[in-house]
C-alpha cells in the first residue's frame, strides 16, 4: 500500500521540488529533518510504553551499532545485503516496475553459486570467479523471466515475481535437504565450500565484514552513474516516467523493462555472495532473513536513488545490529524494537511529502515570500 | 526559514552527541558494578521457539530462573531467531564480562565454537551438541533411553495395538527419540504398530502446532491411541487433537506423551506422561558449579542413571498410569541403568 502513496505524494506535491536538489541537500532539507524528529519521537513513545527510558534506548542503539570498530563492522556487514536488495528493487522501480522478487532472485543466485562451489571446488581461483559469475548470471536470468512476461505478455510483475519467489525458495530447500545435504550435520545445510571460493574478510574488528561490502558500494555507485549519466540509463528513466512518450521517441520499452529487471536480479545476487562466500561458506536453509522484502523498504527510504540506498541500508544495518545490543542491555525490550523503528521510519518517510506541504502552508501564512 | 534549514544538521549532530555521552556513562556504571563485587552474571541464549515453548527452551529457562532465585545470580535471557545473530550475541555477552554463557540447542554449535575460541576466559556451556574446547561444557542427553520408557508405557497403555510418534524437524537428534520409542514399544508388545510422522524438515517445524495437529488427527484415524511428540512448541497441536478426539468419541480414549519439560499439566487427563529431558537440572547444576568455582568442562552426559532423563509422574497423570505399569517401568529403568538392556543410539548406528 504505502509505496504507491509515496510515489503519488512525491510526484504531485514535492516531486519537482526535489528533482532540482542533490542528495545531500535532500538529506538536510527541513521536511526531512522534521520527519526524522517525528519518527524518533514516535519511537521514544514506544519505548516509554515499554517502560524504558527513550534516551537510554537510543544511546544503546547508537553505541551498539557505531560504538566500536567491531560494532561498525557488524553494522556494515548487515547493511551489505540491504544495499544489494535495495538496488534490486530501486532499478526496476525507475522503469516503473515493482520488483517484489528480490528474495527469489537472491535464492536462485545462491543456488547457481552453490552449484559451482559444490561441483567445481578445486579449480583454485577459477572456482571463485565461476561461483561469482554463476550467481550474477543466475540472479539476472531469474529476474529476466518476469521482465519478459511483463514486456511481451503484459503479466503484472508483482504477481509473477511473488510466485517466482516460491519457486526459487522451494528449489533451494529441495537441494539443501536432499541433493546437497551434509550428512554429518543436524541441520539442513551443505558442506563447507572449498576455501578458494571464500571472499576475504575486511578485518574490521572481529566482524564478518568482507569485500562484498566494497562490491556493494561499487555496485551502488555504478548504478547511479548508469542511471544518471548514460544514454541507456536515460532511456530507462524515460520509460519509467512515460512509456508511451518513450515509445514515440524511439526507445524500446520492452528492452528497458527486461534490462532493468536483469540488473535488479544481478544486484540481488550480491546477497548470496555476502552470506555464502563471505560468511557462512555454505548454503544453509533460511540463509536470507527476508532481505529481498526489507530491500523494498530500503529502496523507498533511499528514495530509489542508489546513493541514498547506501545510507538507508546502513541505517537499517545499524538498527539490526543495535537491536541485538538492546536485547542484552535492557530488561523489557527485544530485537523486535528494530522492526518497530523500521516501520515508523518507513511510515514517516511516506508522510514526508505531507510534512513539506504543511511547512509550505505555514510559510505562506507567515507571508514569507520565496 | 533559510536559517532554520541551516540549523537542521546541527540539531542532528546534537542528538548524536548526546547519545555518545550517554553511552559512555552506561559503560562506566557497569565497570563500577564489577568493581564493587557484582553478582555472578549468567547469559542464557535460547533456541528457536523461545522460553514459552512449554518444552525444550522452557526447561532451560526454568533451570536458569531457579538459579536466579536460589543462588542470587544475575540472569539475562535472549532468544535468537537469526543465524547471523547468534555469534555476535554470544561474543557480546562474553565481552560484557558475563561469567557464564549458556547456549541452548545444537544450532548454536558453530557460533559457540568461534565465540569460545575468541574468549578463552569466559565459561561457556552448550546443550545438545559438543564443542571440544577447554572453556566449554557440553551437556548431552541420552534421549533414546527416555524414549524407550515412553515407548514401553505407550505399548502398555494402548488398546488398539497402534501407537504414534510425531517428530519436529527430521534430524538425527529426533530420529534418536524415534528409534528409542520404537524399541521400547517392541519390547513390551512385539507386534505393535508404530506410525511415525515428522512436522517438517526446516526449523519452522518446531513452531507449527497446526501441522502437528493434522498429523495427530491422521494418526488417530489410523487407530493410534497413544502418541508421543518430540516437536517442541508444535506439540501443542497434538494435545489439542487428543483432547478434541477423546471428547467427540464417547468410550474411546486417546493419550499424548509430552517431551522435554513436564507437560502433564498442559491437558490433565490426556497427557499420559512426559519424557523429561532435564535441561533445567543440567543448566542449574552448571550455573551452580560455575558460581562455586567448580565449573567442569568437557562432555557431560545426562541419562537415566543421574535422573537427567526420566518419565514425569505427578498428580496430573496419577489416574492414567496403573501401578503395574509403574513397576514394569521401574524394572526397565534399572535394567537400562545396569546395562542389562541396551537401547540403540541412533548417533552410533553406521549409516
Amino acid at each position: 500500500m504505502l509505496p504507491f502513496k509515496v510515489q503519488t505524494l512525491d510526484t504531485k506535491l514535492v516531486g519537482r521540488w526535489y528533482e532540482r536538489r542533490s542528495v545531500v541537500k535532500k538529506i538536510i532539507s527541513l521536511p526531512f529533518m522534521v520527519t526524522v524528529l517525528v519518527a524518533l519521537t514516535a519511537g521514544g513513545i514506544v519505548s516509554l510504553l515499554a517502560d524504558e527510558n527513550p534516551f537510554k534506548v537510543y544511546s544503546i542503539l547508537f553505541s551498539g551499532s557505531f560504538g566500536s570498530i567491531e560494532a561498525i563492522g557488524y553494522t556494515l556487514f548487515y547493511a551489505t545485503p540491504f544495499i544489494f536488495t535495495g538496488l534490486a528493487v530501486a532499478i526496476p522501480y525507475r522503469v516503473g516496475l515493482f520488483n517484489i522478487g528480490a528474495e527469489g532472485q537472491l535464492y536462485f543466485a545462491a543456488i547457481a553459486l552453490a552449484a559451482m562451489a559444490f561441483y567445481f571446488p578445486s579449480a583454485g581461483i577459477f572456482s571463485f570467479f565461476l561461483a561469482i559469475a554463476a550467481a550474477i548470471l543466475g540472479g539476472a536470468l531469474f529476474a529476466a523471466l518476469p521482465g519478459i512476461f511483463k514486456a511481451y505478455r503484459g503479466s503484472h510483475e508483482v504477481i509473477t515475481t511473488i510466485m517466482l519467489n516460491f519457486v526459487a525458495m522451494s528449489l533451494s530447500n529441495y537441494l539443501i535437504l536432499y541433493a546437497w545435504k551434509d550428512p554429518g550435520s543436524q541441520r539442513p545445510e551443505t558442506i563447507i565450500f572449498s576455501e578458494s571460493t571464500w571472499i576475504p574478510l575486511l578485518h574490521l574488528g572481529d566482524s564478518p565484514l568482507n569485500y562484498s561490502f566494497i562490491l556493494a558500494l561499487i555496485s551502488a555507485v555504478s548504478c547511479w552513474f548508469f542511471l544518471e549519466k548514460t544514454d541507456l540509463g536515460f532511456q530507462l528513466r524515460a520509460v519509467g516516467q512515460n512509456p508511451s512518450a518513450s515509445k514515440v521517441a524511439g526507445f524500446s520499452v520492452k528492452k528497458c523493462i527486461v534490462l532493468s529487471m536483469m540488473i535488479g536480479g544481478a544486484m540481488a545476487s550480491g546477497v548470496a555472495m555476502n552470506e555464502i562466500l563471505g560468511n557462512a561458506h555454505r548454503l544453509r536453509d533460511g540463509f536470507s532473513q527476508g532481505y529481498g522484502f526489507i530491500g523494498i523498504a530500503v529502496a523507498f527510504l533511499g528514495r530509489g536513488n542508489p546513493i541514498g540506498i547506501i545510507f538507508s541500508a546502513i541505517f537499517f544495518g545499524a538498527l539490526y545490529r543495535g537491536a541485538g545490543e538492546l536485547e542484552i542491555e535492557t530488561h523489557r525490550m527485544t530485537r523486535d524494537f528494530a522492526t518497530v523503528m523500521q516501520a515508523i521510519f518507513i511510515a514517516a518517510v511516506g508522510c514526508e511529502g505531507l510534512v513539506a506541504l504543511l511547512l509550505n502552508k505555514l510559510k505562506k501564512k507567515k507571508g514569507d515570500p520565496k | 526559514m533559510k536559517k532554520l534549514r541551516f540549523l537542521a544538521p546541527f540539531l542532528g549532530l546534537l542528538v548524536a552527541l548526546s547519545a555518545c555521552k550517554k553511552s559512555d556513562s552506561t559503560t562506566e556504571s557497569t565497570a563500577e558494578n564489577k568493581a564493587a563485587g557484582a553478582p555472578f552474571r549468567v547469559a542464557l541464549v535460547l533456541d528457536k521457539g523461545g522460553k514459552d515453548d512449554k518444552s525444550f527452551n522452557a526447561s532451560a529457562f526454568l533451570g536458569a530462573s531457579r538459579a536466579q532465585k536460589e543462588l542470587g545470580i544475575e540472569l539475562r535471557d535472549v532468544e535468537v531467531n537469526d543465524d547471523t545473530q547468534v555469534e555476535p550475541t554470544l561474543k557480546n555477552f562474553a565481552k560484557k564480562g558475563y561469567d557464564l554463557v549458556i547456549a541452548i540447542g545444537f544450532t548454536q554449535q558453530e557460533a559457540l565454537k568461534k565465540a569460545a575460541e575468541a574468549n578463552p576466559n569466559t565459561h561457556f556451556a552448550l546443550v545438545d551438541s559438543v564443542v571440544d574446547l577447554p572453556n566449554v561444557a557440553s551437556l548431552m542427553f541420552k534421549e533414546h533411553q527416555g524414549s524407550y520408557l515412553a515407548g514401553a508405557l505407550a505399548a502398555m497403555k494402548s488398546k488398539s495395538g497402534v501407537i504414534g510418534f510425531i517428530g519436529g524437524m527430521d534430524i538425527p537428534l529426533i530420529r534418536r527419540f524415534e528409534l528409542g520409542y520404537r524399541e521400547g514399544a517392541k519390547h513390551v508388545k512385539n507386534n505393535i504398530k508404530v506410525i511415525v510422522n515428522y512436522v517438517g524438515v526446516t526449523g519452522e517445524a518446531w513452531n507449527n502446532p497446526t501441522k502437528a495437529k493434522e498429523l495427530a488427527v491422521s494418526q488417530m484415524g489410523q487407530k493410534a491411541d497413544v502418541i508421543f511428540h518430540a516437536a517442541g512448541a508444535s506439540g501443542a497441536g497434538l494435545f489439542d487433537a487428543v483432547e478434541e478426539r477423546t471428547k467427540s468419541k464417547a468410550g474411546e480414549n486417546f493419550y499424548a506423551i509430552g517431551v522435554d519439560s513436564n507437560q502433564n499439566w498442559v491437558k490433565p487427563g490426556f497427557v499420559l506422561t512426559s519424557m523429561l529431558k532435564r535441561v533445567d537440572v543440567a543448566v542449574f547444576d552448571t550455573i551452580k558449579a560455575a558460581k562455586e568455582g567448580k565449573f567442569k568442562t568437557g562432555r557431560q552426559d545426562f541419562g537415566l542413571q543421574n535422573a537427567g532423563i526420566d518419565l514425569a509422574m505427578d498428580e496430573h497423570n496419577k489416574a492414567l498410569v496403573d501401578d503395574w505399569m509403574k513397576t514394569e517401568l521401574d524394572k526397565l529403568k534399572t535394567d537400562i541403568v545396569h546395562s542389562k538392556i541396551t537401547v540403540t543410539d541412533y548417533y552410533l548406528i553406521k549409516r
